[in-house]
């Protein structure tokens, strides 16, 4: 177990920056979470961190050890790339072995250690049944699970993945996203993982870097990139389907009372709250957020709702859901346990839980007030 | 029509298909494939790669041969009619856009072929709502297909089919060269279209969440075999048999190996250790001395730290626990069997936690070791 300290880093490739003055510590077995759009500069971090690239500014310790400018082979980190390439001709054993069998470990691996080291990584994957098998004869899953152990065996101090399960189908993606995290917690080992997903960043991640243009946007455990969003950027990052935004107003309308109005949808949405600082947003513009589990539908106006024509419904597993069509074709989407489909093309309200908004200042998209998380 | 009116009538009908490909005719592609579709209904015929959906498709198109079976549009047998003549509107995975066309001139080329002019054209109002809706980049109008990401080329290949006025419409796997935000938008986006033009779309597809999300029912393949057709809710909830079962769901149904002992109908788990209440429907039904597999959905597994929470319960250890934000979802262990299930965001356990499951038994379903076929209906 190892702790890695990213101190002021930045990569510039010519005139673009990759990664700007990021900064964080991953402390021993922690997992850290890269999350950020494509072209956020998720993979260069990645890669500043291996030292297949070099930094232009900052340093990287590892325990304390400055490793900046330390080839990457020296670095005791191993990383995992998004295409594993497993030798077509070798079994999973052999696979597995072959970074155990380079010239340079020759003297701290004999055939017995080798075997020993095989069968610890292969229990620990579950693929003790397949090691005599061909990577023909392995499922999805299964060669991802092999070239796991050829990066395991080497046993790094840091584990390194570039989104290592993002090409597999979604059920598999899925289960095997609840096995990475069981294995990094079983392993204890020190992880940076890298993933465009949400719902694999805030599962794996015992913390959660969220990444813009190379710059950090948030660090934080899943309750507060979920519950707690710094910014729009983040909201909107986090949530399938994503949250709903309005344009709006803030009033204040009397003592811890405040009315958002939204003028496109000719509503106002009411509010209590006893945060002091949320007056000084008074008369200014606001985002609102509403993520689409917080919202009902119905025939009837009730207060905090807003007009709509119900224009599709999905079904998910156990829910639906549900596009509404609001003022100047703006869509929104609400989840709900009810199909609704006697409702289709027809005008409903849509009505919004004020207790669990979420509000943004209008110019810089900054979070300026959470509701109830829970 | 989202409405399942029992009356509409039937707009597409197979009966009794087959598909043989290979030169000896050896591989049985489509084996004896009889399903219907009303009118305005949107259909998705769903199944892992090589299920013979594909071929299905293009068999309705009358781009494949029928080897036997009969295919009927309306009342019309159109077994062997050719695509020109049963007017569908056809959008394939790969594209097939006229490599010598810019993007527009693909786009209104079924629009010209049924002799509009440029006038008509330009006052086709689905025109401009379509390239609007499908997010047609105005600056690519022009270009050619080879310019054009695969995501592009097959939302204009989409767009291409829906301009046309067609009876039909078969899509195979339309979405499916988009990224993942773009898929799930433009998913919307082509149920909002068709709720709008109320006709009937077949729609082939390898992802149930595509097919869930879309369609009024689920025609389910597997092996060139149809496996269950009905409604998202029916197939959700009353699966024909296992493949049906593990193949629909997210997460994904638990299936647990539970038996019943010598001269007695109680259901055991856990190798024994764990003796389920049955309810009323399984009571004194089963089979003694017999295998079965135990099925049960993920929001049908109920968990708690304190045993006086549930009238009965085993105990299972925690092996991930999940937060994802709106659920979390824990992975449990009991014995050698992973149990799945989803808890509100407020709970939270530690891995290695010993926990106590409760199995809401009246949504279980129980499965022949041996077919895999569902038994619900035999209780």
């Amino acid at each position: 177990m190892y702790r890695l300290e990213v101190k002021n880093i930045s990569k510039n490739f010519g005139k673009t920056t990759a990664v700007k003055n990021l900064s964080f510590n991953c402390e021993e077995g922690e997992t850290i979470t890269l999350l950020g759009p494509t072209g956020a500069g998720k993979t260069t971090t990645l890669r500043c961190l291996a030292g297949l690239e070099e930094l232009t500014s900052g340093n990287i310790y590892l325990d304390g050890k400055d490793i900046s400018n330390i080839p990457p082979n020296h670095r005791e980190l191993a990383m995992f790339f998004e295409n594993y390439a497993l030798y077509p001709h070798m079994t999973v054993r052999e696979n597995i072995a072959y970074p155990l069998r380079a010239p340079s470990r020759r003297k701290e691996f004999n055939e017995e250690k080798i075997n020993k080291r095989i069968e610890e990584i292969a229990g620990l994957l579950q693929i003790s049944e397949l090691l005599d098998r061909k990577p023909s004869e392995l499922s999805g899953g299964q060669k991802q699970r092999t070239a796991l152990g050829r990066t395991l065996v080497r046993k790094p101090k840091v584990f390194l993945l570039d989104e290592p399960i993002a090409h597999l189908d979604a059920v598999l993606r899925h289960r095997m996203r609840g096995e990475m995290k069981s294995i990094f917690q079983k392993l204890g080992c020190t992880v940076i993982y890298v993933t465009h997903d949400y719902r694999e960043a805030l599962s794996i991640g015992d913390r959660i870097l969220v990444i813009k243009k190379g710059e950090l946007v948030q660090l934080g455990n899943a309750e507060d990139i979920w519950s707690k969003m710094n910014n729009v950027f983040v909201a909107k990052l986090a949530g399938d389907p994503p949250i709903n935004i309005f344009k709006g107003i803030l009033h204040h309308t009397g003592e811890g009372n405040f009315k958002i109005e939204l003028r496109k949808q000719k509503a106002d949405i009411v509010f209590e709250s006893k945060k002091e600082n949320l007056k000084k947003w008074e008369e200014k513009e606001i985002i609102l957020g509403v993520r689409p589990n917080n919202m009902t539908i119905s025939t009837i106006k009730k207060p905090n709702s807003i007009n709509g024509t119900l224009s599709a419904i999905e079904a998910m597993s156990s829910s639906y859901e549900i596009t509404v069509s609001i003022s100047e074709g703006k869509m929104i989407k609400v989840k709900s346990k009810i199909n609704f489909k006697d409702l289709l093309n027809k005008q409903i309200w849509v009505n919004i839980d004020s207790e669990r908004i979420h509000l943004f200042n209008y110019q810089d998209g900054e979070s300026i007030y959470h509701g109830r998380t829970l | 029509m989202q409405k399942t009116d029992k009356k509409s009538k039937i707009k597409v009908r197979l009966e009794n298909v087959n598909k043989y490909y290979g030169e000896k005719k050896d591989i049985h592609a489509v084996k004896d494939l009889s399903f219907h579709c009303r009118d305005k209904e949107f259909v998705a015929i769903l199944g892992p790669s090589g299920c013979g959906k594909s071929s299905t498709l293009r068999m309705l198109a009358g781009l494949e041969e029928v080897n036997s079976g009969t295919i009927y549009f309306g009342d019309k047998e159109v077994t062997n009619t050719p695509p020109s003549e049963r007017n569908i509107g056809l959008a394939f995975e790969n594209y097939a856009l006229y490599p010598h066309l810019s993007v527009y001139e693909n786009i209104i080329f079924p629009l010209k072929v049924k002799g509009a002019t440029d006038e008509d054209i330009k006052n086709n109002k689905r025109l401009d709502e379509l390239i609007e809706l499908f997010k047609i980049d105005k600056s690519t109008l022009n270009s050619y297909p080879k310019a054009l990401s695969g995501g592009q080329a097959q939302l204009t290949s989409l767009v291409r089919c829906l301009i046309r006025e067609a009876d039909v419409y078969l899509l195979d796997e339309p979405l499916s060269h988009l990224d993942e935000e773009m898929r799930i938008t433009m998913r919307t986006t082509l149920k909002i279209m068709h709720n709008k033009m109320k006709k009937t779309f077949i729609y082939v597809t390898h992802d149930q969440l595509e097919a869930f999300a879309l369609a009024d029912r689920i025609v389910i393949m597997n092996f060139g075999v149809l496996q269950q057709a009905g409604s998202p809710s029916e197939i959700y909830t009353k699966p024909v048999n296992k493949f049906v079962a593990s193949f629909i769901g997210e997460p994904p149904m638990n299936f647990l190996n539970v038996h019943t002992e010598k001269g007695d109908s109680n259901l055991f788990i856990h190798g024994g250790n764990y003796k389920l209440s049955l309810s009323d429907r399984f009571k004194n039904k089963l089979k003694p001395d017999t295998k079965y597999i135990l099925g049960i959905r993920p929001g049908r597994v109920h968990v708690s730290s304190n045993k006086n929470d549930f009238s009965e319960s085993v105990v299972a250890k925690v092996d991930v626990f999940e937060n994802l934000g709106e659920v979390n979802q824990l992975t449990m262990k009991l014995g050698e069997e992973i149990i799945i299930t989803e808890i509100e965001p407020n709970i939270k356990f530690n891995q290695d936690a010993e926990v106590y499951i409760h199995f809401d038994v009246n949504h279980m379903h129980l499965f022949d070791v041996n077919t895999l076929v569902c038994l619900d209906d035999k209780f």
